[in-house]
């Protein structure tokens, strides 16, 4: 498969009054063509910061410290900030948790459509726009398509917001689309239509996308590969079949592992022992160390890299390639 | 959230970046300290007069006399011939030096009611007469009166911020909480207080109390009359603040824990407001020194002896007694300089502490 | 076995839109017509999503909210009928614990003031030293060392602030514990914790719980009986296993349909 989007050793840092918060530590992954890939990681592990570091999205005190990521061969952290813009919305687009917040109230919903649309074209007619609003509408499957465009964002319901939003965030045929927990904010039947929806579009466009969630069930609905996020760090990437079959990284294994299972209720979950490292409070060795079940005393000391295991299968373990497939 | 602890310290660092807060900070801190020291550092009592210097102005301070040697600071006796119009002149009497005596004795008082001394910070042998500010109609000392009016002047403003702030949380607190006709009730109420204009108000209540009082009894009633005035601004910002907290989930809990309203909202609504609080009370004040002036000014608060910086400018009410002693106004000046510092200073804690952060991130 | 609770036709309308002289107009049916029992030591589930009324069901239950009419009969006595004064001697026997720890507890407190806050309403006459054996032997109960009794909330993670909220309302020694989406705020990693805590202290304590989520996975981990909420009515409710393998309203399935589950 070709790769669109290449990420190598992001580093994005939040330099605090009295303390750097190392969100990002090093992430690389490589994008496909037309695939899915699922980021999943728990909060605070800088899954959406390294989203939004793709397109430089970061604010002070965040800095992109190091890393590269490529994108028609062209390295977007230095490229000229003034491009940048051209890039984000039309190239690369993205798609927020809250629609609410995301979509300005006082714009109905085909105005700021068409506002996205304008910025990108600037000699397309009035009524071409209108029609191509409409269009993009259709496309998102939202209820009543003429009534929608004029109305404001709230009068519609979180799921309606979010189609919106999806609408937008399509409407210059973007070749990466990144999502970040687009569902989280809606009820399950709500995410299971929008989750349906990503679906179908996904192969009416082909773009592709960068899914970000904390709910490994649901990315493994979507996804075709999953990297797994701890601790500012990927800790694991395969494809969707061997994260779920074949887990490598104790991590991964423990999450599976936690899950309330069928058929052993009212039983004790096998949970993870200790919390999450604090980001500017992170061990002296693998991340993942103080919590984890397999760690010898090398894992303390010293931090392991991303290591190809066997084809497309990447993890960040000192142990579990000695030890094997469980 | 952060922490109370940490958020304070975060902001008092903020503060400190602040140069006019942390200056006004200090001018504060003087003014203060010499109220508190009001005796000690005026040369004289409030109540010394000498009849012969009327309208005396500042006495000049000297370190070169009349043989153009160096000597330590001085001041000439002053006497005075009346002109055509029938007004003093005075001239310094060069005849004789009077040394400026540091830790030196004088009127006699009691220092803060626990010992009495005649113990002053500076002052000059009789039968000169050392006015720094120069004198009022009856010959008093006009620094001396300024610095212990400084005493009622400064100290209202806190007593009274004090008062309107326990009626203004109390009140604004349960309107919150409670919501409902209880909160329309005590809102119109307090706004009915809010659409008055203070300058009637302050007059029309000062008119329900007796004229003749004496002068312990005149401060409460202005304090009382001030907190009247302020208390329902603070209470519609805490009510603001409170309906906001008791859609917190720890005040549904704490009811399940068996709290009763009062104690939630002592215990979990009140204390979340005190940042406001503290940074509206430093905004305020200079309000309630004015209020005293106004009413001083008027003649309707303290009374003559005892001075206050409203009183004092009372003297200043007539244009021709400005134009011929100017240092009459030299109370008005110390009105200027403490509101300025309040209002600098409580910029900087707003900037600094700035607690309406907190409900912008929650 | 004895029913700890029963609830019967239990409403609560929320007026919405006011007519010209104040008076309500439209209502809000938060909870509309529910009845349910629970039985000593055991859990129900109460699934639904978003806006069906379950939140406000269990504070209703607990008497934060007033309802406005039917019966919650706790330990055969009609709670519905007490005045304010003798609701606050119940309350010590049901607890509550809400979905986000970050909101729930006092960020003045300390966790000592935050979980002896209740036993100093409930019991005026003990002496320090025994509320603060109390507070630390609760503290304990969930998994936290003593010695974290001065720290402040803000110095927790999601998953520990959430264990002082369940020592704040487990030093009572209540009977009922309503547990309002206890994990769904909390990361993945550290839900499996809270709830093996939930089940053993249980287990210990023959608590009764009545368990408010969306996620269904954990539902039917942990709950015996399950009740399916929609627009403030109960539309399904029985025995969780039953209602997992064969549900009965077509709302039941679409719910269980929607929820993502691995292709294990």
């Amino acid at each position: 498969m070709e790769n669109i989007l290449q990420v190598r050793n992001l580093h994005t840092y939040f330099y605090l009054e009295n303390s750097v918060v190392k969100a990002v530590e090093g992430v690389s992954f490589d994008l496909g063509k037309g695939e899915v890939l699922g980021l999943v990681g728990e909060s605070g592990c800088g899954k959406s910061v390294t989203a939004y570091s793709l397109i430089k999205l970061i604010d002070k005190p965040g800095r992109i410290k190091k890393g590269e990521v490529i994108f028609k061969g062209k390295d977007l952290l230095k490229i000229n900030e003034k491009f940048l813009p051209k890039i984000r919305g039309k190239d690369i687009s993205i798609i927020f948790q809250e629609p609410h917040a995301a979509l300005s109230p006082v714009y109905t919903v085909g105005y700021q459509i068409e506002e996205t649309i304008r910025a990108h074209n600037r000699n397309m007619g009035g009524k071409q726009l209108k029609e191509k609003v409409l269009e993009l509408l259709v496309k998102v499957e939202i209820k009543d398509p003429y009534a929608k465009i004029k109305s404001y964002p709230h009068n519609l319901s979180g799921g309606e917001a979010q189609r919106v939003m999806i609408a937008q965030s399509l409407s210059c045929q973007p070749q990466i689309v990144i999502a970040d927990e687009p569902t989280t904010a809606l009820d399950v039947t709500i995410q299971a239509k929008v989750i349906g929806l990503f679906k179908k579009l996904k192969e009416e466009e082909n773009f592709s996308l960068i899914f970000i969630t904390h709910d490994l069930a649901l990315c493994a609905q979507l996804a075709d590969r999953i990297a797994v996020m701890y601790a500012g760090q990927i800790v694991e990437i395969a494809s969707l079949d061997k994260i779920i079959k074949e887990p490598l990284h104790p991590y991964t294994k423990a999450l599976f592992l936690s899950l309330p299972k069928k058929g052993k209720e009212k039983t004790k979950l096998q949970a993870i022992k200790g919390d999450v490292p604090e980001a500017d409070k992170k061990p002296k060795g693998c991340f993942f160390y103080p919590r984890c079940n397999l760690g010898k005393n090398s894992c303390r000391e010293n931090r392991p890299e991303l290591k190809e295991i066997e084809p497309g299968h990447w993890v960040r373990c000192l142990v579990c390639g000695i030890e094997g497939r469980r | 959230m952060e922490s109370s602890e940490g958020s304070f310290k975060k902001g008092l660092r903020k503060l400190r970046k602040h140069r006019l807060a942390v200056f006004s900070f200090w001018v504060l801190l003087v003014l203060y300290l010499s109220a508190l020291f009001a005796p000690v550092i005026s040369p004289y009592h409030y109540e010394t007069e000498k009849r012969a210097f009327s309208y005396a102005p500042p006495s000049r301070i000297r370190i070169i006399d009349s043989e153009g040697n160096l000597s330590r600071p001085f001041i000439y006796k002053r006497n005075f011939q009346f002109d055509q119009f029938y007004r003093r002149i005075y001239q310094e009497d060069k005849s004789e030096k009077f040394p400026i005596r540091f830790f030196t004795r004088g009127d006699r008082y009691h220092f803060l009611n626990l010992f009495e001394t005649d113990f002053h910070l500076f002052g000059v042998d009789e039968p000169a007469y050392l006015n720094l500010f120069g004198t009022d109609a009856r010959g008093r000392d006009l620094f001396s009166r300024v610095i212990y009016g400084s005493q009622i002047s400064l100290s209202i403003g806190l007593v009274g911020v004090f008062i309107a702030m326990l009626i203004g949380s109390f009140v604004g607190g349960i309107s919150g909480y409670f919501g409902g006709k209880t909160d329309s009730f005590l809102m119109r109420f307090a706004e009915i207080i809010m659409v008055i204009p203070s300058l009637y108000l302050l007059l029309s209540l000062r008119s329900i109390f007796a004229y003749n009082l004496t002068s312990l009894q005149m401060y409460f009633v202005i304090v009382v009359i001030m907190s009247f005035i302020g208390w329902p601004g603070i209470a519609r910002i805490v009510r603001g603040m409170a309906i906001s907290l008791q859609q917190r989930e720890y005040v549904l809990a704490a009811r399940s824990l068996g709290c009763g309203h009062l104690q939630i909202i002592r215990k979990h609504i009140i204390p979340h407001t005190f940042s406001y609080l503290i940074v509206s009370a430093s905004i305020s004040i200079p309000g309630y020194i004015l209020g005293e002036s106004a009413l001083s000014l008027l003649g309707l608060g303290i009374q003559d002896p005892y001075a206050s910086w409203g009183n004092l400018l009372s003297d200043a009410m007539a244009i021709a007694h400005i134009r011929l002693h100017p240092w009459i106004l030299i109370p008005g000046v110390f009105i200027f300089i403490t509101v300025m510092a309040f209002n600098l200073f409580g910029d900087g804690l707003r900037d600094a502490f700035d607690p309406r952060s907190e409900f912008i991130k929650k | 076995m004895e029913k700890i609770l029963k609830v019967e036709e239990l409403k609560k309308y929320y007026p919405v839109k006011k007519g010209v002289f104040g008076r309500a107009a439209e209502f809000i049916k938060a909870v509309d017509g529910v009845s349910f029992s629970l039985l000593r030591g055991q859990t129900l589930g109460l699934v639904g999503e978003s806006g069906c009324g379950k939140s406000t069901l269990a504070r209703t239950i607990l008497r934060l909210i007033d309802s406005d009419s039917g019966k919650i009969i706790f330990k055969g006595r009609d709670i519905t009928a007490l005045s304010h004064r003798e609701i606050k001697s119940t309350r010590k026997d049901m607890q509550i614990i809400f979905q986000d720890p970050f909101n729930s507890l006092d960020p003045r407190f300390t966790v000592f003031g935050i979980v002896s806050e209740g036993l100093r309403n409930f019991s005026q006459k003990k002496s320090k030293k025994e509320i603060y054996q109390k507070v630390a032997k609760a503290l304990e109960d969930v998994g936290l060392p003593r010695e974290l009794l001065s720290r402040y909330p803000h110095e927790f993670s999601g998953g520990q602030r959430q264990r002082i909220s369940i020592a704040r309302a487990l030093v009572l020694e209540p009977e009922l514990l309503v547990l309002d989406e206890p994990v769904s705020s909390l990361d993945v990693s550290i839900q499996a914790q809270v709830i093996n805590l939930l089940v053993d202290l249980q287990k210990k304590k023959n608590l009764s719980y009545i368990f408010i989520a969306h996620d269904l996975g954990i539902v039917r981990h942990i709950c015996d009986q399950v009740c399916v909420m929609k627009d403030g009515k109960i539309v399904e409710s029985g025995k969780t296993e039953a209602v997992f393998q064969s549900p009965g309203h077509p709302y039941t399935r679409t719910l269980l349909d929607s929820a993502p589950a691995l292709p294990l």
